[in-house]
């Protein structure tokens, strides 16, 4: 079955870098969102097998449109890729439904980590 | 409110911290690049001082403005990078294929700023217990005082004293050159160093 993916980052170098990484790993990127808003209308639209989310950005912010996607669907795979790193933030996406958590920057391998944990 | 000895080392301890954290973040962004840093200069100035904080108000710079929140504390966050420094960066982080000059140059300053910015944050939280939130970063391409003078002239509720942390980080052998601002907001630092145990 294709592994297709969502990358929702407020930043074009974000989504460009996630999008290399992603299909290095064998996924198709079938859509990308700015901002939570359009990261759960995409989700709605394209039903991806997995989202990656970043936290900060404008309009929704990624744990609120991670508890609305696992609302919508409770087999969504979400992976959080944010620079903030407190621990509190990680629990509570973790808490929203997210699968894993990835501070940035990263190193590419940390990516394929958390592709392979999902997988497993 | 005044500031004192302990206020300083406290916040030159945070710098420190801080920038350590954001030389490691920047070291992967480079491909574990080697990054020496050294230590950064802390200064307490009041807020009419801002425009010219950084040397010559008429430098051409970038900028990336955040604001962090949370468990009563608010900051705003600016991140000021001479054109050369930011030149700098770009050509080393961007795709050969990308255009500096476009979208996706700016659009790696932000993430740049979001990504050294949380490093600071993570300091700060790690050392207060507090969760601090960021918004989204926007960027500001324009000269050193009519950016930063355009900062204070948009906040009501400021302290009367902003902080100013200089980094030089050193990577390709070239020096990198760095600002953080930190305006907090009335309260806000007197909160941190309540917490902290500081008076």
């Amino acid at each position: 079955m294709e592994k297709t993916v969502l990358i929702v980052d407020d930043t074009a170098f974000m989504r460009m870098t996630l999008k290399n990484i992603m299909v290095n790993n064998g996924y198709t990127v079938v859509g990308e969102g700015e901002d939570g808003i359009q990261a759960v209308n995409l989700y709605k639209k394209l039903r991806p097998s997995l989202v990656t989310m970043d936290i900060t950005m404008p309009n929704m912010d990624g744990i609120k449109a991670i508890k609305e996607i696992i609302e919508y669907d409770d087999q969504a795979v979400i992976i959080v890729v944010s620079a903030m790193g407190q621990k509190a933030l990680v629990i509570d996406a973790l808490n929203a439904g997210a699968k894993d958590f990835v501070v940035k920057p990263f190193q590419p391998d940390r990516i394929a980590e958390a592709l392979q944990k999902i997988n497993n | 409110m005044i500031i004192n000895e302990c206020h300083k080392d406290l916040l030159a301890e945070l710098a420190s911290i801080g920038a350590g954290n954001a030389a490691t973040a920047l070291s992967q962004m480079l491909q574990d690049q080697v990054i020496t840093l050294q230590v950064p200069e802390v200064k307490i100035a009041p807020l009419q001082d801002i425009p010219a904080s950084l040397g010559d108000p008429e430098q051409e710079v970038a900028a990336v403005l955040l604001e962090a929140s949370g468990d009563g504390v608010s900051l705003t966050v600016v991140l000021v990078l001479s054109l050369q420094a930011a030149a700098q960066l770009i050509t080393r982080l961007l795709p050969e294929d990308c255009d500096p000059l476009g979208e996706m140059g700016s659009s790696l300053l932000m993430e740049l700023g979001n990504i050294l910015v949380s490093s600071y944050l993570g300091a700060l939280s790690t050392m207060t217990g507090f969760t601090l939130r960021l918004t989204p970063p926007s960027l500001g391409l324009d000269m050193a005082g009519a950016l930063l003078g355009s900062v204070i002239a948009e906040k009501m509720m400021l302290e009367d004293n902003f902080i100013l942390i200089k980094n030089t980080m050193h990577a390709f052998n070239e020096d990198i050159e760095g600002s953080l601002l930190l305006l907090p907001e009335t309260g806000s630092l007197e909160k941190i160093y309540r917490q902290m145990g500081v008076c």
